[in-house]
């Protein structure tokens, strides 16, 4: 339910629509032929495993063998779980500085980029090029610059006399976060930006030059026509973005091992050792399930924000 | 048209600030160049060294010749893959996405919410009965069975994306081409698809980068030598559990990160391609 | 006309999707059962040990047996993924090289077949080394053979040795003389004593030998109860953590280490001494000439004993392969004298035999002999729940208190009241 309200907020932008087949009530096969293949996919080869593992985690379900139903017990362990609870915590930290982060350096650069100056072509490669090296390298390379005894922050802020100390970055949480954060935006920002500038295209030119006559500046302008025009682009973006911060795994994997004493450790990050690692398989597919919930609730709350007429 | 600094006709201001924000963006690629031209007793110097004393071409040399130059063939894999999973998302998302977006579908919205969840669950919940069903169909270690999962886990942003786009689109276009005898499917192929071509790039690479960097996916469900993808095998061979070979893992990522970076230059005119056509009013 | 073009462009691109997804499942057909009309036997295993394993198989394979061995491995990490799934799914390779750690748990469940009277038909079966032969052992039967070894020991700069007044040809055989040694190497920019503290594999492979060395052990004898309580192994890690927070002869960072920054800490000549494997010896040699290092065994403390960590592949059958006669055929080949000596021992790693120790190889370079005598003390934790206590509570109560979160005897309680609550389970 939650994207409708994407295309209410289109809609209502766009003028009043008249909804032509609304009246036959009848739908026509061939509409249904569009979303057919998406469809097929989805439930074939995510539904369908997704109902199995959810059903796996009223079991305890080893690799091999036979599995025994517990009903709830996995869902009640979960309750007691402490290291759960607090990579939960952790991931939620971790996805309140990393969104507004990418969302912001995102939103400026596809403002600076949103033109058709030559050199533009450039710099918006530029940007994106983090987005496409692999994130296992991208964890190790940045491994190697926060190293606090080789590593190269240290070497130019010891050298800066920036700091007297060398800092070990991946040490505790409260600068291993800030740093992979950083690490982050900087390799996603520019994947923000594609976003975002497909949605700067859509608006009409019309729109700004109306805005001029009527004398607003350029940071009105902003504010007022393109924030509130790129509203389904910015909730595609807010969206994508908190989904893959809550999902984040492979970085802290490589760069913290989710340490030390699990201080660091995300959830999918529990997850994957709880199904692979001491291989409980039922009650990784309850956190599986538990962690959805929270994504779906927080992803309609998300869409319901950006419903809502604020800017107006 | 409407950047930051345009409309101030300060063209420079815009060249500086974007000038200055590349280079802040370039620094880490530019270590990973100057650690691909160097020897590896040189790499972790300290303190560091931008440009390599001992010059040379062996990190570039031995990634092509390592194990009878297996790099290319999981570069020759990584493309098929690539190319394939890209055109088919784009397509069966760029259809779904017209048909959320223009058409009458019964339950659209649950159908929807059951795509856009597929990108909310961590993959390794589903890993063990995807392996199942991908036993039964008989399609573990081959390449179908991967892009049939990438493109199941990438339709949710093309889906998503191109709505998005669909939904910028007046009503009225289709209306006015169903009244000149347009069928739906000529007028989403003839005049719906055209207008949405920066949606369709911004899909396009979308699904490029992804499938490209993709590890876990390629590990897990094509794992025979022959199969390998060019992450997975970069990884194999300059990632060891006991030390990382900076030097092949530089080189191989410069030389795997190319070919996207490219697509990504040449697919970027389409970005701002709503701009010369003018057509979407 | 630009409408056209579109329709043609769109039905040419439906087209190339329907031939690359022909070409791929073509390309995917050579990996089948049959090549050629030879049979082809699976085998998996971890990359960390693939360049070896590869060259074992390729020698193999040149004798002709009728069938063909073809290799699949995987990265450290996600081997045991791999495994858990093929499992689940009854998709298992026919030859299987694990971490040894792991076996006691895969041959608790039933994965791999029990090869005692194979074992009980080998002359050399009492050459074993015993660490590795016990890891293979579950209920007093045979389900996993030692296949390569890993062991642990000290390796230390000379250069900065001489640098810092000490004999470079004396290394610290004490807890006692390592400390001072590395309070003497520890300068402004460089630590005496790195090892690789964040990773749970990387970290037994170099505390829990302390804690043996001096008598202690994480384990009671049989398995089912934490000893981590014991004088004996508190000793090891208040030792530990007083390099860290009293002496500042360990960075602090260690905690965060993996095996890689140990290596990379090492060889930017930011680390004098780092506790490692024989595997480190083949690196340094090839890519680090110009480093003039030692190997020498883990420091005792006084009047105790040597200690290490015994490592490696063990060698296998999972129960669902289907060719286990072809397999063992292999087996045998893989533990022979040719396979052990003319791959292992020359690529540097220990054979797992010890009638095999004596070899051209480790006399050329005897920094390999340090490495096989380490492996003589070596000893390795033996659970069916290993991931689950080394990563979480042995990991967690060494890291905080070498943070200095915690005391080493606050930790070690803690870790003990968890470790018997998993034990339990």
């Amino acid at each position: 339910m939650g994207i409708a309200t994407n295309q209410q907020v289109q809609v209502s932008i766009k003028k009043p629509v008249k909804r032509r087949n609304f009246k036959l009530r009848k739908y026509k096969l061939s509409h249904i032929c569009f979303i057919l293949p998406a469809l097929l996919l989805n439930l074939i080869f995510f539904v369908y495993p997704f109902i199995k593992s959810f059903i796996m985690s009223f079991y305890k379900w080893p690799i091999m063998g036979e599995s025994t139903f517990i009903g709830l017990t996995n869902y009640l362990n979960l309750l007691k779980d402490g290291t759960f609870w607090s990579s939960l915590w952790f991931t939620a930290k971790y996805t309140l500085i990393v969104t507004p982060a990418l969302f912001l350096v995102g939103f400026i650069l596809a403002l600076l980029i949103n033109n058709r100056l030559r050199a533009t072509s450039f710099f918006r490669s530029v940007y994106f090029m983090p987005v496409v090296i692999s994130m296992v390298s991208c964890s190790l390379m940045w491994l190697w610059i926060y190293n606090d005894l080789y590593g190269m922050l240290n070497y130019y802020l010891l050298k800066f006399h920036i700091i007297n100390e060398p800092i070990v970055w991946m040490g505790q949480a409260s600068t291993s976060l800030p740093a992979i954060s950083f690490m982050i935006t900087w390799k996603m920002a520019g994947f923000t930006m594609v976003i975002l500038l497909s949605g700067l295209q859509s608006i009409s030119e019309e729109v700004y030059e109306a805005a001029k006559t009527d004398g607003a500046s350029k940071w009105q302008q902003i504010l007022y026509i393109t924030i509130p025009l790129l509203k389904p682009s910015i909730g595609l973006s807010l969206v994508i973005s908190v989904i893959g911060s809550v999902l984040a795994f492979e970085q802290f994997l490589v760069m913290t091992h989710g340490g030390p004493s699990n201080s660091t450790t995300t959830v999918v990050h529990h997850i994957y050792n709880t199904s692979f690692k001491y291989f409980n398989l039922g009650y990784g597919s309850a956190m599986t399930f538990i962690l959805l919930v929270i994504l779906i609730i927080f992803s309609v709350f998300q869409v319901k924000m950006m419903r809502d007429p604020a800017g107006n | 048209m409407r950047g930051l600094f345009s409309d101030l006709q300060n063209h420079k201001l815009n060249y500086i600030v974007n000038f200055i924000v590349a280079f802040l963006f370039l620094v880490p690629f530019l270590w990973i160049v100057s650690t691909s031209f160097k020897k590896s007793s040189d790499i972790v110097k300290y303190p560091p060294e931008w440009i390599p004393d001992n010059f040379t071409f062996d990190n570039y040399q031995s990634i092509f010749t390592l194990q009878n130059g297996v790099f290319l063939n999981y570069f020759l894999n990584s493309a098929i893959l690539t190319i394939s999973t890209v055109l088919i998302v784009t397509l069966v998302g760029a259809f779904a996405g017209y048909g959320f977006s223009k058409l009458n579908i019964p339950f659209k919205n649950i159908i929807l919410m059951l795509i856009l969840v597929t990108l909310m669950i961590p993959f390794h919940g589903l890993l063990i009965p995807l392996f199942s069903i991908m036993k039964g169909l008989n399609l573990l270690n081959t390449h179908i069975a991967l892009v049939i999962i990438y493109v199941t886990f990438q339709l949710p942003f093309a889906v998503f994306m191109l709505k998005n786009s669909f939904d910028a689109l007046p009503n009225s276009l289709r209306e006015a081409a169903l009244i000149d005898g347009y069928s739906d499917i000529q007028t989403f192929l003839k005049i719906a698809l055209p207008l949405v071509w920066p949606g369709l790039a911004t899909v396009a690479i979308f699904s490029a980068y992804t499938t490209w960097n993709d590890f876990l996916i390629a590990l897990v469900f094509a794992n025979s030598n022959e199969l390998k993808t060019l992450n997975v095998g970069l990884t194999n061979l300059a990632v060891g559990q006991y030390g990382t070979n900076w030097g092949l893992l530089s080189s191989g990522s410069i030389i795997s990160f190319i070919p996207i970076i490219l697509l990504f230059f040449f697919l970027q005119r389409y970005f701002i391609s709503g701009l010369t056509s003018g057509s979407v009013k | 006309m630009k409408k056209r073009k579109f329709f043609k462009t769109a039905i040419a691109l439906v087209m190339s999707v329907a031939l690359i997804s022909g070409c791929s499942s073509e390309g995917s057909s050579s990996s089948a059962e049959e090549s050629g009309g030879e049979k082809v036997i699976k085998m998996w295993t971890r990359e960390a040990s693939a360049a070896n394993v590869q060259e074992v198989v390729d020698k193999f394979n040149e004798e002709k047996h009728g069938f063909k061995i073809e290799v699949t491995s995987f990265p450290n990490h996600s081997f045991s993924d791999q495994f858990a799934a093929g499992l689940s799914s009854n998709d298992v390779p026919d030859i299987l090289s694990l971490d040894l750690i792991l076996a006691p748990y895969f041959s608790s469940i039933g994965a791999l077949q029990d090869l005692t009277d194979k074992y009980e038909s080998l002359s050399y079966k009492d050459q074993f080394i015993d660490a590795m032969d016990r890891l293979g052992t579950y209920e007093d039967k045979k389900y996993a053979l030692p296949f390569s070894a890993d062991v642990s020991a000290l390796v230390y700069n000379k250069q900065h040795f001489k640098e810092a007044g000490l004999d470079p040809e004396k290394p610290p055989t004490t807890w006692q003389e390592m400390r001072e040694y590395a309070k003497k190497l520890t300068t402004k920019d460089r630590y005496g004593y790195v090892f690789a503290g964040a990773d749970l594999g990387a970290y037994a492979f170099t505390f829990l030998p302390f804690m043996w060395g001096n008598g202690g052990d994480v384990f009671n004898d049989d398995s089912t109860k934490s000893a981590l309580k014991s004088k004996e192994a508190l000793e090891a890690l208040q030792y530990y953590t007083d390099l860290t927070r009293k002496d500042n002869v360990t960075p602090e960072g260690v905690v965060t280490y993996s095996w890689a920054q140990t290596q990379d800490a090492f060889t930017s000549g930011k680390a004098s001494m780092i506790l490692t494997g024989n595997f480190v010896i083949n690196t340094l040699n090839k890519e680090y000439p110009d480093i003039d290092y030692g190997v020498t065994l883990i420091p005792k403390n006084e009047g105790k004993e040597h200690s290490s960590f015994a490592g490696g592949e063990l060698i296998a059958i999972p129960n669902g392969s289907k060719y286990p006669e072809e397999a063992w055929e292999f087996i045998e080949y893989a533990l022979s004298e040719e396979a052990q000596i003319d791959v292992f021992a020359k690529s540097g790693t220990i054979p797992i035999r010890t009638d095999l120790f004596d070899n051209q190889y480790f006399k050329e370079e005897p920094r390999y002999q340090v490495f096989a005598e380490a492996l003589k003390v070596g000893n390795t934790p033996y659970t069916t729940k290993y991931t689950e206590i080394f990563s979480q509570p042995l990991l967690n109560a060494m890291q905080s208190a070498l943070k200095g979160d915690v005391t080493p005897e606050e930790a070690f309680k803690k870790a003990d009241k968890e470790i018997n609550n998993i034990l339990s389970n």
